[in-house]
């Protein structure tokens, strides 16, 4: 189990590490470079040569890239291009409404994916079935931003039922005030993601239960007796979870990614609207240092949907087969 | 089981309280009640917060809040008075006499005085603030100050064209609140709000990066037109781009949008009864198809250069682009400096087959050239596809190369275009505008012209630049705008119309201008906006 547990650890900082690594070289290799988006025209050869050195452009690529990992391993994201700041400092202020943003998605694919996808395939056939069957290849077929846009138009341009953008309405000062307005600001982007994730995921769920329920074992417990009911979320929502769970880390990566172009379409405040704003700038340390917190996050998310499989499923613990 | 449940289900409630109460801001005391709020729209966030350093509209349109102009410009581009009231040059060019208006102060109660604009000038030369550009500080060698409302600024080598220049674009730090800090470059003002002083009509009071910035009124303001004052919180709010900022202003999330939308956009938001879209049609930009005559081409022909000028028409494309919302151009110049300037230049105009005939005669046949352009600029793309259809009409072959914005940069940069289509915001004197685009030692902007081999063009553009007296300007710049013209190193496509978008059932005292930047956003436009 340890011996499991360290190489599966061991995989996830190599995936980190490629990851940053491929966003380091794939930065520089962009055509323009910041310094000359930063001057937009202006030239004069001194200004640029001196933001050039100042932002140690002129060294090396390989020593760019070893003082790079260096302070990464020291915590040290590196300082704004643009502003100044600390990127820990600019990541931390957005992190949270992408966390809201991605994690209310996640959870609404689950708690209603999961219920949705037992029910179609108990259902086999039935309308709801069909439904589920539908809308599970829309969501794989839409474009978030597509979706996005066309729920601006409808629900916040001409119902008015939600704000155009942001995440926060400034007139709202009490607790109360703040908690609701965060909410109605949330909603839109909410529905915009868990759109597209929540259609495949049932469908997954659904797939994985017909499985199990035609198996031997649903079977034999049928015809001893066990109430259908018991069957259901006991022997087979069970076993048909573990894919789903497995899916679910899969998910998270596509959720945080698919959080860049809502949060840019609903003028989110989130790290995904920093990458598409830093991309266009070329801000290469804001950039990094969203990647790496993207590497990271998903990373983690897989890996501890690994473990979560590893408790539920008895069988891998010792590596057993069934 | 049942409690196990529950308890999760508060949990998870209490959870997402805890994240939301994370995320959203501190507690703030409510905004004013029975007074008006104004929400400005911008399209990307404020990055670079050191004072007078950055290149970007956007952010200029926040950042520089604070800083007061010497002088504005009205509705027809005019100079008018501001924080400065009159300027005089000297007879021999060399010394410019700056008189300030003593009734404008900082936010902190501090008068604006002399010493601010010294303190400025001699910090934008210092700390190398890209302000300088606009004020050609190259040529600013020191200043002496006569009193707390008069100053003498000197000059490294005398120009009447510095001293315009200074009036189209200077402004003023206070001195008081910065003179502490060694490199203004390297300074963020976000991170300071003890710092936050204003000398404009509002001042900063909270900023939310990524969200909102909010700034209050500046009561040693003296410019404010009646009602103003009924504004008690101007805040701008950041959107991603310009279709949410328009759905935006339509739904009543914002009152402004501050840059200048596109032409297309102007008759569906003028259906709206609640908007109004008001327009200038005196830009101060250009936009050009520039020649590469840095290449070893036949562009490097004049004749080749005039062809291809006189095959372009002028005014059909703008109908078709813009629906009318340009202004067709003809030489270098601005359509607002034309009767000055250039009165009596005519464009190139000839048919297809006069043109295939003068290429013919000049020996030059199956012409191919590259065309580059920012993709990303639905204008740019359609104007470079009329211009494509236009040579081919006349046996030139064109590659269209256009790209993103960044790539487009590096390619003109790097010398790799023979077309290009580029756009220059001009807000500063006829002289300085050329000197910007065609001085062969100061390639500007997009328009990366390559004129190391043009000697001439540099004598005519200096000599503008360093005139001494309105006469001797008058005459050079007409001079210089005349050769550039007959060379036809550029052919200028058109000025597009500055477009302020705005709720007019809520708000009025809009004024459009011909830059983003000095029109209705603009610190002293702000204090002539009063609700409705």
């Amino acid at each position: 189990m340890i011996r499991i547990v360290l190489i599966r650890i061991g995989r996830a900082l190599l995936a980190v590490w490629i990851a940053i690594t491929a966003a380091f070289l794939i930065l520089r290799l962009l055509p323009g470079g910041p310094v000359a988006l930063m001057l937009d025209g202006v030239h004069d050869p001194q200004i640029e040569a001196q933001l050039i050195a100042q932002y140690g452009l002129d060294q090396p690529l390989i020593t760019q890239y070893f003082l790079f990992l260096w302070q990464t391993a020291q915590g040290n994201l590196g300082t704004s291009f643009y502003s100044l700041t600390p990127v820990a400092d600019i990541l931390l202020t957005r992190l949270p409404w992408t966390l809201l943003l991605a994690g209310s998605a996640l959870t609404v694919t689950l708690l209603i994916g999961i219920p949705l996808g037992v029910y179609g395939s108990v259902k086999k056939d039935g309308w709801a079935d069909q439904f589920l069957r539908f809308f599970g290849m829309a969501g794989q077929a839409l474009f978030v931003p597509a979706v996005a846009v066309v729920l601006l138009i409808i629900f916040a341009l001409n119902l008015g039922w939600a704000p155009i953008g942001g995440a926060i309405d400034s007139q709202a000062v009490s607790a109360g005030d703040q908690f609701l307005s965060v909410l109605r600001h949330l909603a839109l982007p909410l529905i915009s993601l868990a759109f597209v994730q929540l259609g495949p995921y049932a469908l997954t769920v659904r797939t994985n239960m017909l499985q199990i329920l035609g198996s031997d074992f649903i079977r034999s417990a049928k015809s001893r007796g066990i109430p259908v009911r018991t069957i259901i979320w006991k022997h087979g929502v069970r076993n048909a979870i573990i894919p789903a769970v497995t899916l679910a880390g899969i998910q998270l990566g596509a959720l945080v990614s698919g959080a860049v172009l809502t949060e840019t379409v609903f003028a989110y405040p989130g790290v995904g609207r920093l990458i598409y704003e830093s991309v266009l700038r070329q801000d290469y340390p804001v950039l990094q240092g969203a990647f790496i917190l993207l590497a990271v996050t998903v990373v983690l998310a897989n890996l501890t949907t690994d473990f979560v499989v590893v408790a539920i499923d008895p069988k891998l613990r010792t590596g057993s087969r069934s | 089981m049942k409690l196990r449940r529950s308890t999760g289900v508060i949990a998870a409630f209490v959870l997402t309280a805890l994240v939301v109460s994370g995320c959203s801001s501190e507690a703030s005391q409510a905004p004013p009640e029975g007074t008006d709020r104004l929400k400005i729209g911008i399209s990307t966030d404020v990055v670079t917060w050191q004072p007078l350093n950055t290149a970007s509209v956007t952010d200029t349109f926040v950042t520089e809040q604070p800083f007061p102009a010497l002088f504005t410009l009205d509705a027809e581009n005019q100079v008018q008075p501001h924080v400065a009231e009159s300027w005089e040059l000297s007879d021999d060019g060399s010394i410019i006499r700056l008189k300030l208006n003593s009734d404008f102060g900082w936010s902190d109660g501090e008068p604006i005085t002399s010493e601010d604009v010294q303190f400025t000038l001699d910090r934008i030369a210092s700390d190398k603030l890209l302000a300088g550009s606009a004020v050609n500080i190259g040529n600013y060698s020191s200043s002496e100050i006569i009193s707390d409302s008069e100053i003498d600024i000197k000059l490294k080598q005398p120009s009447y064209d510095w001293a315009l220049n200074l009036a189209r674009g200077a402004k003023v730090l206070p001195k008081h609140v910065y003179e502490d800090i060694p490199d203004l470059s390297q300074f963020n003002i976000s991170e300071h709000p003890d710092k936050w002083v204003s000398g404009g009509a509002y001042t900063f009071s909270k900023m939310v990066s990524g969200q909102r910035y909010e700034m209050v009124p500046n009561e040693f303001y003296p410019d404010r037109a009646a009602g103003n004052e009924e504004i008690a919180l101007v805040e701008f709010l950041i959107y991603s781009d310009m279709n949410t900022l328009q759905l935006a202003l339509r739904n009543g999330d914002i009152d402004i949008i501050a840059p200048s939308i596109p032409a297309a956009s102007v008759s569906p938001l003028e259906s709206d009864p609640n908007l109004t879209v008001v327009e200038t049609a005196k830009g101060l930009n250009n936009t050009k198809l520039i020649f590469n005559v840095g290449r070893d081409t036949p562009l490097r022909d004049p004749i080749v250069r005039q062809v291809i000028s006189g095959v372009i028409d002028i005014e059909q494309p703008i109908k078709v682009v813009f629906q009318g919302h340009a202004v067709p151009a003809i030489g270098p110049l601005l359509p607002v400096d034309y009767d000055t300037f250039q009165p009596n230049l005519k464009p190139y105009s000839i048919t297809p087959a006069e043109a295939k005939s003068q290429l013919e005669k000049a020996g030059y046949s199956d012409l191919s050239f590259n065309f580059g352009y920012d993709s990303g600029v639905a204008n740019f793309v359609k104007y470079a596809e009329i211009i494509r259809d236009l040579l081919t009409e006349i046996g030139i072959d064109v590659k269209m190369e256009g790209a993103e914005r960044s790539v487009t940069l590096a390619n003109a940069k790097d010398n790799q275009f023979d077309l290009y289509i580029g756009k220059l915001n001009q807000p500063y004197t006829p002289a300085t505008n050329l000197n910007n685009a065609y001085h062969p030692a100061n390639p500007r902007g997009f328009q990366y012209h390559y004129f190391a081999e043009e000697p001439e063009l540099a004598t005519r553009i200096e000599a503008a630049l360093f005139a001494v007296t309105e006469d001797e300007y008058v005459d050079s710049v007409k001079d210089a705008t005349k050769y550039i013209h007959e060379m036809a190193y550029s052919h200028t496509l058109y000025t597009e119309s500055i477009f302020v978008a705005y709720n007019s059932s809520r708000f009025d005292g809009i004024v459009a201008t011909g830059t983003e930047t000095q029109s209705a956003i603009a610190s002293n436009s702000l204090a002539q906006i009063v609700p409705r």
